[in-house]
């Protein structure tokens, strides 16, 4: 086994020396993790000690969720030494590390939404006596602890489906409290919270830790870490490159260890497009779009036909959102979008393709693509019309199409008629594309177009997109990694809480000033 | 607007809408009919009413976990054909063949949930199989009708106590004990859970698979006595007993309200279901629409039922 001494970096020492006096909740030393010869994590130490928020910062893929998976027992180390309490553990599970008092919260909520709050709380550990549950002492505990955690508003007996997602968090945060938890990892919970709510959860947590529980809070907000956190770890390209108490590090600090490429290890190779040229005139223009829960901000900006536009901005900033309304999947509350100085009614995704505006989904294997059927298939959907005469779709015709567009992406696949999900991500992707090419768009709509796509792909998918700029078509790419964002566009908006705060162009645009403006909430 | 369509959804997520369109039934029939209700009509509606209720509660158990259970009819078949074909109007071997009839639904609620949880068979296909192979043997051991049930089976069946059977007596005090169960056992909670999200409820510290084998168990159980209830009114088992029970019980609970995917559904809702597709077959016989029309009315009713209650938001089947 690796000794973890030898290979421990300055950033690992650094916790270490710090908090020589009483012993860590939970010790991580030498941790290593690599999914088919990519690695996750390197050699990362980690301490967490009980009435901490040990806030935990880094880009995607810096190696943040392979840690907390580890911790929770999702995932299992290739090497390292995780100690509980001083003892050596393995978690072989989830509900093993839920046994020794470890609760992961994660985004996606795992409630029962046609369960009532107080059932929520107690499922599987019912008080009760024999085969019998005691309800009212169900509801009474349930209350207790929602009134300790400071959700007063909740009442135990309301099916949890009924309540905003803000309070489902806050109750899920309690379900942690009644199985014994004494290390909660909250995976970006304020992603989903207005300023409000985010006061009562700030409240939570500082209850949580009160009682002596140790808390891994994941975020991408930086304010939010002076507001909240004891202890800072900052990873990326799966190292920990900061581990400091947070007194004892500023933004800028937090911002350049997040960027930083003075540790060049697997870098992916960067490419820039040519700077493409915007043609004559404007082509999309949003006046006054209110996106749905966004408290009254709206967005403007416009996209010249032939121009790539980069969207950045955090989980629930809106950088989505936004793509969802053009695409005609959900109606904005007021203002307008006007395409070729014309306004549009987005009313569903087939209006909106008929209009010329196209997405490629952020999820191709739910919402791009039907996975078992043919490319062939897949990738005429969208204009079945076009290739049919009496409502019956020309097979030679579809053949046609597939094979022209097949070329012109160099998709590689081994026949026409191969079901898509046999295809690699980046080939899916490229189907995905098709698909909407194919309409002829005057917009496209890209959200995480290089997500799961293998670095070969990856340049491949970066020429189509630029050349389907340089053949007029206006382009607006939404990704949360901010170097594909610079890799594909010409121009960057950053978007925050519903609008647009900061736009960047040319040598501006930089990875460490988007992170800034999308990252730092102005007071 | 958007007030209105939640709350009449949550009246028909809360079983209750399906009671209002009973007794609007109920109330149309009576003035539609002279023999509806009637001294003769209403013991008679009771009595036919009793098997659907007792089979649509099981389903309804195997529904709450996420489960379905197609296996019923064929074992409400079997029970019938056995107690009444052993017992031979014997009441000790009636009594004997009934509980071997028990045993039978323990063993098929065990081989089901076996398949369902060890083999991970969806419970949907491997019911179906058990379903052909209970039919196999109900038709290997007779294909005509086969002996009788013992006559004070059939008279506490038929008796009644004012306008009530008995049976229907003992029915609803099953009910109030399932009830009771379904709000205060630790198991019905976990049937919830399970049947709203298997990997919530076992990340949650519930262990699935008995409780999955425990809504199936039940289901069957469930099932012989409605084949016990069945043949007491029949007075003798046929091979055709039971046939197509299992999907009118499956349209009853969810015509009750309950979610076909599990994890969501009252009682009383499905209950309601039963209810009210004897009703349906009853009014439309004592108002004198011909046989053969029937199916119109009865699928009519059942698809605008749903139609009017289940609404785009906030429900789902």
């Amino acid at each position: 086994m690796t000794n973890y001494l030898l290979h421990s970096n300055s950033a690992n020492d650094r916790v270490d020396a710090e908090e020589g006096g009483h012993p860590p909740l939970l010790r991580m030393r030498g941790i290593n993790k690599s999914f088919v010869g990519i690695a996750a994590l390197i050699d990362v130490n980690f301490d967490l000690y009980g009435g901490q928020v040990h806030a935990l910062l880094g880009q995607n893929g810096a190696g943040k969720s392979t840690l907390i998976s580890i911790m929770s027992g999702a995932l299992q180390p290739d090497s390292g030494v995780i100690e509980l309490d001083g003892h050596v553990v393995a978690f072989a599970s989830p509900s093993d590390a839920l046994k020794n008092g470890v609760v992961a919260v994660y985004q996606e909520l795992s409630l029962l939404p046609d369960m009532t709050v107080a059932e929520n709380l107690f499922v599987g550990i019912e008080p009760g006596w024999g085969p019998f549950t005691n309800r009212a002492e169900m509801r009474n505990k349930a209350r207790e602890i929602l009134d300790i955690l400071g959700a007063v508003g909740i009442d135990p007996g309301v099916v949890v489906g009924s309540l905003s997602i803000a309070n489902q968090q806050l109750v899920e945060i309690s379900k942690s409290l009644t199985r014994r938890a004494r290390i909660v990892i909250l995976d970006e919970p304020s992603a989903v919270l207005g300023n409000q709510e985010l006061g009562l959860l700030y409240a939570m947590v500082r209850k949580l830790t009160a009682s002596g529980i140790a808390v891994v809070y994941i975020t991408h907000r930086l304010d939010e870490v002076e507001e909240i956190a004891d202890v800072v770890t900052v990873m990326r390209d799966g190292l920990k490159v900061l581990g400091e108490s947070q007194s004892a590090v500023s933004q800028a600090m937090m911002i350049s260890a997040m960027v930083g490429r003075e540790l060049l290890l697997d870098a992916p190779p960067k490419w820039q497009v040519g700077v493409s040229q915007a043609m004559e005139g404007p082509s999309l223009v949003l006046i006054g779009v209110e996106l749905p829960g966004m408290d009254g901000d709206t967005m403007d900006f416009e996209v010249k036909s032939g121009e790539i536009l980069g969207i950045a901005g955090l989980t629930g900033s809106g950088r989505s959102r936004i793509l969802r309304v053009l695409a005609g999947l959900e109606p904005p509350l007021q203002g307008k979008v006007m395409l070729d100085n014309q306004e549009v009614k987005l009313r569903s995704p087939r209006s909106a393709i008929s209009q010329g505006i196209v997405l490629v989904p952020e999820d191709r294997k739910k919402l791009g693509l039907i996975m078992n059927q043919s490319v062939s298939n897949n990738t005429v959907l969208s204009i079945l019309r076009r290739l049919s005469r009496w409502s019956f779709v020309s097979r030679s015709g579809s053949r046609r199409h597939t094979q022209l567009m097949v070329d012109k992406m160099r998709i590689k696949l081994a026949s026409l008629t191969q079901e898509v999900r046999y295809l690699s991500g980046g080939n899916q992707q490229k189907v995905v594309v098709a698909r909407c090419l194919g309409t002829n768009p005057k917009l496209l709509l890209l959200d995480e177009p290089l997500r799961g796509v293998d670095i070969g792909a990856k340049s491949e998918i970066i020429d189509i997109i630029g050349q389907v700029a340089e053949q007029g078509t206006a382009v607006i790419v939404v990704s949360s990694e901010i170097e594909d964002v610079l890799a594909l566009t010409d121009r960057v908006i950053v978007v925050r809480d519903g609008r647009v705060v900061k736009e960047l162009t040319g040598p501006n645009a930089t990875e460490s000033k988007i992170l800034e403006c999308s990252s730092v909430r102005e007071s | 607007m958007n007030v209105v369509s939640t709350r009449v959804s949550n009246l028909f997520t809360n079983g209750q809408a399906v009671w209002i369109i009973v007794a609007g039934l109920a109330v149309t029939s009576t003035f539609l009919s002279d023999t509806f209700l009637t001294e003769r009509n209403i013991p008679n509606l009771m009595q036919q009413t009793i098997p659907l209720i007792i089979i649509t509660v099981g389903l309804f158990i195997a529904i709450i976990a996420g489960q379905i259970d197609l296996s019923v009819a064929a074992v409400v078949k079997l029970t019938a054909v056995l107690v009444s074909g052993i017992g031979d109007g014997d009441m000790g071997k009636f009594l004997a063949a009934a509980a071997l009839a028990y045993a039978i639904g323990l063993t098929v609620g065990l081989i089901n949930s076996l398949l369902v949880v060890v083999f991970k068979v969806p419970a949907f296909i491997a019911t179906l199989g058990m379903f052909s192979v209970l039919e196999g043997l109900v038709l290997a051991y007779t294909v005509k009708g086969v002996g009788s049930v013992p006559i004070p089976v059939v008279d506490f069946f038929y008796n009644q106590v004012g306008p009530v059977p008995q049976a229907f007596i003992a029915l609803v005090l099953v009910l109030v004990l399932v009830f009771f169960w379904l709000k205060y056992s630790r198991l019905a909670l976990r049937l919830y859970a399970v049947g709203g999200d298997p990997e919530v409820a076992r990340r949650s510290g519930v262990n699935n698979g008995p409780v999955i084998t425990w809504s199936l168990v039940i289901c069957s159980l469930f099932a012989v006595t409605a084949g016990l209830a069945q043949v007491s009114r029949a007075g003798v088992g046929v091979p055709s007993t039971g046939e197509g029970l299992e999907l009118l019980a499956i349209t009853a609970v969810i015509i009750g309200g309950a979610s076909l995917m599990g994890g969501r559904g009252k009682l009383i809702g499905a209950i309601g279901g039963a209810v009210l597709l004897a009703l349906i077959d009853n009014s439309l016989n004592m108002i004198g629409v011909s046989q053969y029309s029937q199916g119109l009315f009865r699928g009519g009713i059942i698809v605008l039922a749903i139609a009017l209650f289940v609404t785009k938001r906030g429900s789902r089947l």
